[in-house]
């Protein structure tokens, strides 16, 4: 017998795919199209000048904070500056590469340190950090992102 | 039925983040999402966590985080805050400016 809060799970899965597919051909909000930049395509990720983004792109607001709280506890981050200075360390000295967000379905720019497994990603105008995290499954993780130009 | 047969995915995220933003009280057929990002995180049923912005019809912007509710056995938007003067904040932000498009239909003045 499966626990109560398995099926309060299933059915809530239930519930939105059914809702979802009630209320248009493709559930869920919009995410807006972004138009590639010239700065990156499809099949390539031209070199980028790592340390002027690192020291020049910036957190969303309150972004910094909610992703510390949730991400803080995968390092030796004792607080969120020293979660910002290791984002900001991964794109330093990580290998950059292209791929396509899951959920958001747009092109990012992730940077991987293989020695460190962390990761951090960056919009493709290279403005905003959007995430930094350690994957669980280490480089296969990035590897097996979609469209992602990540080679070993 | 197990868990590694409920179909999970973008999709899947998608339509659980457009019902939880109803419950906020932002419509998901008149928003736009921006700024979305997987944070490699699965939560039960196989949805990836998510986080990311909404820029709704009444020109006001949240953030979000798709997470799981242990207490409520439930996925949440949480944290959820608004961002105060999201033009200012966001105005330089090429997703923003495309969400903008998309919830009224023309660029941001």
């Amino acid at each position: 017998m499966p626990p109560v809060s398995l099926l309060r799970c299933l059915f809530a899965l239930v519930l939105v795919c059914l809702g979802g597919a009630c209320s248009r051909a493709e559930p869920g909000p919009p995410v807006a199209p972004v138009s590639a930049s010239p700065a990156s395509t499809v099949t390539g990720s031209p070199s980028v000048d790592v340390t002027r983004i690192a020291r020049d792109a910036t957190w969303a607001p309150g972004s910094l904070v909610d992703h510390f709280g949730k991400h803080g506890n995968e390092g030796p981050w004792a607080d969120a500056g020293a979660y910002d200075r290791s984002a900001r360390d991964t794109i330093r000295t990580g290998r950059d590469f292209t791929y396509i967000d899951r959920t958001a379905n747009v092109r990012r720019r992730g940077f991987y340190d293989a020695s460190g497994n962390r990761f951090t990603s960056v919009t493709e105008d290279l403005r905003r950090i959007t995430t930094h995290f350690r994957p669980d499954t280490g480089e296969r993780s990035v590897v097996l992102l979609p469209e992602s130009t990540y080679r070993r | 039925m197990t868990f590694d047969r409920i179909p999970s995915g973008p999709r899947t995220s998608r339509a659980i983040i457009g019902h939880l933003l109803d419950a906020h009280g932002v419509d998901r057929l008149a928003c736009a999402l921006f700024l979305v990002q997987s944070e490699g995180v699965t939560l039960p049923g196989g949805v990836e966590a998510a986080s990311g912005y909404v820029l709704g019809r009444d020109g006001r912007v949240h953030r979000w985080w798709l997470s799981w509710s242990e207490t409520a056995n439930a996925y949440q938007l949480s944290p959820w805050a608004e961002v105060t003067d999201p033009v200012d904040a966001f105005g330089g932000d090429a997703e923003f400016r495309d969400a903008w498009s998309a919830v009224f239909g023309r660029e941001r003045d």
